[in-house]
């Protein structure tokens, strides 16, 4: 999944939802969702890569992460050279890539070693509260996690996980929302 | 349970689906432009997502809501959120949030 993927937080997702025995549709759909945000990395990150031929942003977009988004939108424009943002991305891409196999093979090898009590499952938990934490920023934001989460709190017996599609749902409806009153 | 069969065959989807996401826009730019609404909406998505996977994980553990106080995951989980919140630390955060759990379950056994 690591090679095929290639992508942290929809494949800690799934395998949560393999190992409540989630079905396959419930499976696929929550990948899908949990990716869409790749769709406005895409948008975003198309400008500075234009430059690139067709077949290197084939490449680049398999490489395309939440981490190398953040990396290369954090160097401004003008730093570097059109060509150079390219070598840019794919050096940062492959380090990623190569680190993210290397560390899945380590799980794969120890994980089944290490016993239960020691609760390893709780560290995907804590890496998503790193991870949502700095965006929660903003009113819009904040309504969006907020009922996201009371979505979430309040459709959890719904069949099939769906609960986690209805509150993105909630949650970004909420945001646009609260963006629209704020302005 | 999912067979190792209809497992596989998810994974491939998802892969494919997630190709497609991260190409689309690379590929397409220039020849198509999101409405600004879709983009605005999408911005959301990541915070939704992550809050909708992280707060239900504290709170109902086990599947089914849990706020007794021998609930570790969620004093962990609170910890863990106002580090992450003051340190912006993704190790801080799972160092914090890891220690807490080991320690309030040693304490309550």
């Amino acid at each position: 999944m690591s090679a095929v993927v290639f992508a942290g937080s929809a494949q800690f997702a799934v395998v949560q939802l393999v190992a409540a025995g989630a079905p396959a549709v419930a499976l696929v759909l929550t990948g899908a969702i949990l990716n869409l945000r790749h769709v406005l990395y895409s948008a975003s990150l198309a400008p500075s890569l234009r430059a690139a031929p067709a077949r290197w942003r084939a490449f680049l977009a398999y490489l395309l992460t939440d981490e190398l988004f953040g990396v290369v939108s954090a160097r401004p424009p003008a730093a570097l050279s059109d060509s150079e943002r390219t070598w840019f991305a794919a050096g940062v891409g492959g380090s990623l890539w190569v680190l993210w196999q290397a560390s899945t093979l380590a799980g794969i090898v120890a994980g089944s070693r290490i016993p239960a009590s020691w609760s390893l499952d709780f560290t995907a938990t804590l890496t998503f509260i790193a991870l949502v934490v700095p965006m929660l920023k903003g009113r819009a934001a904040l309504a969006a996690g907020a009922v996201s989460a009371s979505v979430a709190i309040l459709a959890l017996h719904m069949p099939l996980r769906l609960w986690l599609v209805a509150a993105v749902a909630a949650g970004v409806l909420a945001g646009v929302l609260a963006e629209g009153h704020a302005t | 349970m999912t067979s190792s069969v209809a497992l596989f065959l998810s994974i491939v989807c998802i892969g494919a689906v997630t190709y497609l996401m991260r190409l689309s826009l690379l590929a397409l730019h220039g020849r198509l432009r999101l409405p600004g609404a879709v983009e605005r909406a999408l911005r959301y998505v990541p915070a939704a997502a992550l809050t909708a996977l992280v707060v239900p994980a504290l709170v109902a553990p086990a599947g089914s809501l849990e706020f007794a106080r021998s609930n570790a995951r969620l004093w962990a989980g609170i910890l863990a959120v106002m580090v992450a919140w003051r340190t912006r630390s993704v190790v801080l955060t799972l160092a914090v949030g890891m220690g807490t759990l080991w320690v309030l379950s040693l304490w309550m056994h």
